[in-house]
């Protein structure tokens, strides 16, 4: 009896919601595509006849449904930041620019997503770099989700214009376009940061001393090891600015560490002196790897290896990590971070009394750290006892 | 009389008897919907239809129920009821089924409903059982505007924040909303403003003879329908005749000591 009083009242209830339901199901059909609409109209201003694309698997992963309207294109993508269900719809104009992102469903840091919302509005894929929003560490997990939404994003833009993706990161592209210009396959290549900013030309070397690829700006002129030009149809502007940065490399003169007082030679490996009077300084800084402070013995044994270029009155221009071995754990990167470009950058235009105890400090990371502060410490140091003179 | 009886019901849910300030039920939704006062009014205004309706069908259905089975049956009809409520918003005002959000379906575990269901429709007639729910309903209402109130104009500086849907932004106050205290707007915020309300609200119905601690009627004992006796009083003479038995037992053995060893 008692079950046969529940199951009726269960039947009553569902009967009279059913009810309920044939009243309220269009409405909300309806509430709920107007939502959908306004969301698109906001990262797409003027979205008209919208079109649902069949997200294939030549679009990238992280996309989930896209579509075409007379303007542009919507896409919305799932990432996982610092927690999962980070839902992100973007909006792409015919141009391949992003005009809109709005975070449909979020667990991240509150505020940070509205920050991120309006970081990359603009970009297009060539111009697409990784912001940081205010206040998250080098290792942010959910600024990074925002640039990959991004990045999936683009590239669902340019398959769905018939196009492949490019699902390779920045580092894999580079690889790519410089082994192609210097017409070799798989070689690796290093960044040496002589005094080239200035001609806005970045210079990467072979690791197999098979050449030096010059970029200036997309375009990416090899030299062989003899020096002589790769053929490539680059404009001449571009070629010229790729000579005049050769000669600056070519012209590099190695200094001879010995015939100075007060360098750290521990740290200090080798210092070369461009042409125009800026230096660049190779460091091997004692990181984790390494046995610091004597307490710790490292898993690699192995420092961190460390560019620098420095100008005459010893403020640096570019730092630049080449090799690092630093540690990780499963809940994310720690010293490792010393191998980013958001990390090393940090010590750009800076100067020795810039460089205070605290500075650039990775959280759980101390002595990756206060090894790589020290290091870019002792190369300044170095370049100024070699401004100061010989020790006669 | 009855039309006095049935105000008194309406009127002790609202002030004396309180949901949220003296009962202290309807925690977990007062702190989570009074950040805001339009969020608050939503909130109480659907626990109230909630309240009312499933009152009124479980005393409808009061006699039928088997004491096996109720506290299944009462869940039924409050989650049928909540269902239709999150039904007809969704469908007719979506702005206030939007801020309401995964608290609008929880109201099925709200401690008010059910107990409210346990406590009074299950004995009452159907529109007593309405009114209370009624009375309950707007009491919950009233001390969620309180706690909105404070916590919106002192934490945040605004009002009618969360109204966006409907063409309205929010309203910084001058000065206010300079010197706001952002921390009332966090769950510890929320803590401190109900504690506080909680103390005031004790004061001010002690001193006009609230309810009373000592003595609760059978009314709000959950353990009722298992006991014979119809007040707890009772139970507190038998326990002063019990003890005032014993001491004279004790007494009557040590004048006998006494005396033996005289």
């Amino acid at each position: 009896m008692p079950s046969v009083v529940l199951c009726s009242i269960c039947l009553v209830a569902a009967l009279l919601l059913s009810v309920i339901n044939i009243f309220t199901a269009e409405k909300i059909l309806d509430n709920q595509d107007k939502k959908t609409n306004a969301a698109f109209t906001e990262v797409l201003p003027g979205a008209a006849n919208k079109e649902t694309l069949t997200i294939t698997e030549s679009y990238p992963a992280a996309v989930t449904e896209g579509y075409k309207f007379d303007n542009g294109f919507v896409f919305k993508m799932s990432v996982s930041g610092y927690k999962d269900g980070l839902i992100i719809l973007c909006g792409i104009d015919l141009d391949g620019k992003i005009t809109g992102v709005k975070h449909i469903q979020t667990n991240e840091t509150y505020g940070m997503e509205t920050e991120l919302n309006n970081a990359y509005v603009g970009d297009t894929i060539d111009s697409l770099e990784l912001v940081l929003a205010t206040g998250a560490t080098k290792n942010s997990k959910s600024s990074k989700a925002y640039y990959d939404a991004m990045t999936a994003a683009l590239n669902a833009y340019v398959v769905a214009n018939g196009g492949e993706a490019d699902n390779r990161t920045p580092e894999e592209k580079l690889k790519d376009n410089c082994n192609a210009a210097l017409g070799t396959t798989d070689v690796d290549f290093t960044k040496w940061i002589g005094a080239t900013l200035s001609l806005e030309c970045e210079i990467y070397v072979a690791k197999d001393n098979s050449g030096i690829v010059i970029a200036v700006g997309d375009t990416f002129i090899g030299y062989g090891s003899d020096g002589v030009e790769k053929e490539n149809a680059a404009a001449a502007d571009d070629k010229a600015k790729a000579g005049a940065a050769y000669e600056i490399y070519a012209s590099a003169e190695q200094l001879d560490l010995s015939a100075y007082d007060g360098i750290d030679t521990d740290l200090v490996k080798e210092i070369w002196l461009l042409d125009d009077g800026s230096y660049v300084a190779k460091v091997e800084a004692r990181g984790y790897g390494t046995e610091a402070s004597g307490k710790y013995s490292g898993k690699s044994g192995k420092r961190i290896f460390i560019e620098i270029s420095i100008d005459g009155d010893g403020k640096i221009i570019s730092c630049v990590t080449t090799e690092q071995n630093e540690t990780s754990s499963p809940k994310g990167p720690m010293g490792t971070v010393c191998g980013e470009p958001s990390y090393y950058e940090q010590y750009n235009n800076k100067t020795s009394a810039d460089i205070k105890d605290d500075f650039a400090q990775i959280a759980g990371s101390t002595i990756t750290s206060n090894g790589y502060r020290d290091a870019v410490r002792a190369a300044i140091n170095a370049v100024a006892k070699v401004t100061e003179g010989g020790n006669g | 009389m009855n039309k006095n009886k049935r105000l008194l019901i309406l009127l002790k849910g609202i002030i004396q008897e309180n949901p949220v300030l003296i009962l202290v039920l309807g925690t977990c939704p007062t702190l989570a919907n009074t950040t805001s006062m339009f969020q608050a009014v939503s909130m109480g205004l659907a626990a109230t239809a909630v309240l009312v309706c499933s009152n009124f069908v479980i005393s409808l259905l009061r006699n039928i129920i088997p004491d096996s089975v109720r506290i299944p049956c009462y869940i039924v009809v409050i989650a049928s009821f909540v269902t239709a409520v999150s039904m007809l918003l969704e469908a007719y005002v979506e702005p206030v089924y939007s801020i309401l959000g995964v608290w609008l379906s929880l109201i099925t575990v709200n401690c008010i409903v059910l107990g409210r269901a346990e406590m009074f429709a299950r004995k009452n007639g159907p529109i007593d059982s309405a009114i209370d729910g009624l009375g309950m309903g707007l009491g919950f209402l009233l001390a969620l505007l309180i706690m909105s109130t404070i916590r919106e104009i002192l934490g945040a500086g605004t009002i009618l924040s969360g109204m966006t849907d409907f063409g309205i932004e929010a309203i910084k106050i001058p000065l206010i909303y300079s010197i706001r205290i952002p921390f009332l707007v966090e769950s510890s915020g929320g803590f401190l403003v109900y504690g506080i309300l909680i103390a005031i609200m004790t004061k001010l119905t002690e001193k006009k003879g609230g309810l009373k601690r000592k003595d609760f009627s059978c009314e709000g004992c959950p353990s009722a329908h298992l006991c014979n006796r119809t007040s707890c009083s009772e139970l507190t003479e038998l326990a002063a005749d019990a003890s005032n038995g014993n001491n004279a037992n004790e007494t009557n053995t040590e004048t006998k000591e006494v005396s033996d060893n005289a």
